[in-house]
């Protein structure tokens, strides 16, 4: 299994070109709560991703002001991704072990929650997703689990399948062909 | 305590079970007879079921730490110890009574020391465990042993040290945070103390120097 070194600055400046940032507690529960109301899913709560976010350094972002999406991203562990393969890995609460800390090797990528309140906010959504994963994490395995036929839909189009034996509607994207620059 | 410690909650390995703060409340210790609640327990536990000397037990450090003692209705039946160092909380002496072990007590206790941990702005917790006993802590925190340390001895025991992270908490308590809040009873930060009622008396009209 493939682990990386995250470049954090340079995932926050890719975040910031389409309109990203760190949430702050109250974005995120703003975030956190249209992207209920759009998908009709009960999502994991603000304190749990401050938790999250504060360990990571990258997991809760917002963008609008106020809040018209949100893009969660949870780098995982070796241990987190074995436990996202095999269905222990409780997104919304979980184990120190399973996350990548700050500085940490990282394992691979989870996709908690991403959700745009209109046409462009869903656009940067997208947008933001697709570039964060082929820019900073294409060498490790990306999750998220389609919760909605649109989110299907979504995946579909970025080029993940979905994974039986884990997660419930799991679906992943093994790690990308390198390019010949990166391997060079 | 008055509001759900929603943040202190996070750093266990499960959510509290429902009910848990209808059966059991936390607070800090802060009066005599509440810190003699928190001594009497630890007793009970370190001195009386681990043999524990009464020296080593009552280390010097007491009347210099925050208490947290947790309750069945009005009954005292655990208590932890918090020291406040530079950039992290150390928690010691965790203790709940034999008969209330394997309750949601203990839950309680941790999740109401740590959102207090967290209001103050600590992002990092500290305890020396007893080796043996990391197993059992794992499955309680969300928690890791610090890594490159040596174990250690004491007091019979052979200890490891574990480190909790904090999460940020929403509403700490900043250098710029209300005056009269940062002056209630510690914990009660949200209801107004006694000397808020104080607030409304006529001054001297003397101006601060």
């Amino acid at each position: 299994m493939s682990e990386i070194l995250i470049d954090y600055a340079r995932l926050a400046k890719r975040a910031d070109e389409f309109g990203f940032r760190r949430g702050e507690f109250l974005e995120l529960k703003a975030g956190l709560r249209l992207a209920e109301e759009l998908t009709g899913q009960t999502m994991a709560t603000p304190e749990s991703i401050t938790w999250i976010d504060s360990l990571t350094g990258m997991t809760g972002w917002v963008t609008g002001d106020p809040v018209d999406g949100i893009f969660i991203s949870v780098p995982l562990s070796a241990a987190g991704v074995v436990a996202v393969r095999d269905g222990s890995f409780v997104p919304a609460w979980p184990s120190l072990g399973h996350i990548c800390c700050e500085g940490e090797l990282c394992g691979g990528i989870y996709i908690g929650v991403y959700a745009g309140a209109n046409k462009d906010a869903r656009r940067r959504v997208m947008m933001a997703a697709g570039v964060i994963r082929v820019d900073g994490f294409a060498a490790v395995p990306c999750f998220a689990r389609g919760a909605t036929e649109d989110g299907k839909r979504s995946m579909a189009s970025l080029g993940f399948q979905p994974i039986e034996g884990g997660l419930s509607d799991l679906w992943g994207q093994e790690p990308l062909p390198q390019s010949r620059e990166d391997a060079a | 305590m008055s509001r759900y410690p929603s943040i202190g909650e996070l750093v266990l390995a499960r959510p509290l079970p429902e009910g848990a703060l209808e059966a059991f409340s936390a607070r800090p210790a802060r009066t005599l007879g509440e810190y003699q609640q928190a001594m009497a327990i630890r007793a009970a536990v370190y001195m009386a079921e681990q043999d524990c000397p009464y020296d080593e037990e009552y280390d010097g450090n007491d009347f210099t730490a925050t208490h947290m003692v947790v309750y069945a209705g009005v009954r005292p039946i655990g208590t932890i110890r918090v020291r406040w160092f530079a950039g992290f909380a150390k928690v010691e002496r965790t203790s709940i009574l034999p008969a209330f072990r394997g309750t949601p007590a203990l839950k309680v206790l941790l999740a109401e020391t740590f959102e207090i941990i967290a209001r103050k702005g600590y992002r990092m917790a500290l305890a020396q465990i007893q080796a043996r006993l990391w197993p059992t802590w794992s499955r309680v925190f969300r928690c890791r042993l610090v890594s490159g340390r040596q174990g250690f001895a004491f007091s019979g025991y052979e200890y490891a040290e574990m480190e909790i992270p904090v999460p940020r908490h929403p509403e700490t308590l900043s250098v710029r945070a209300d005056p009269l809040q940062v002056i209630r009873p510690e914990g009660a930060w949200d209801e107004p103390g006694v000397l808020d009622k104080s607030a409304g008396r006529p001054t001297d009209g003397a101006q601060a120097a």
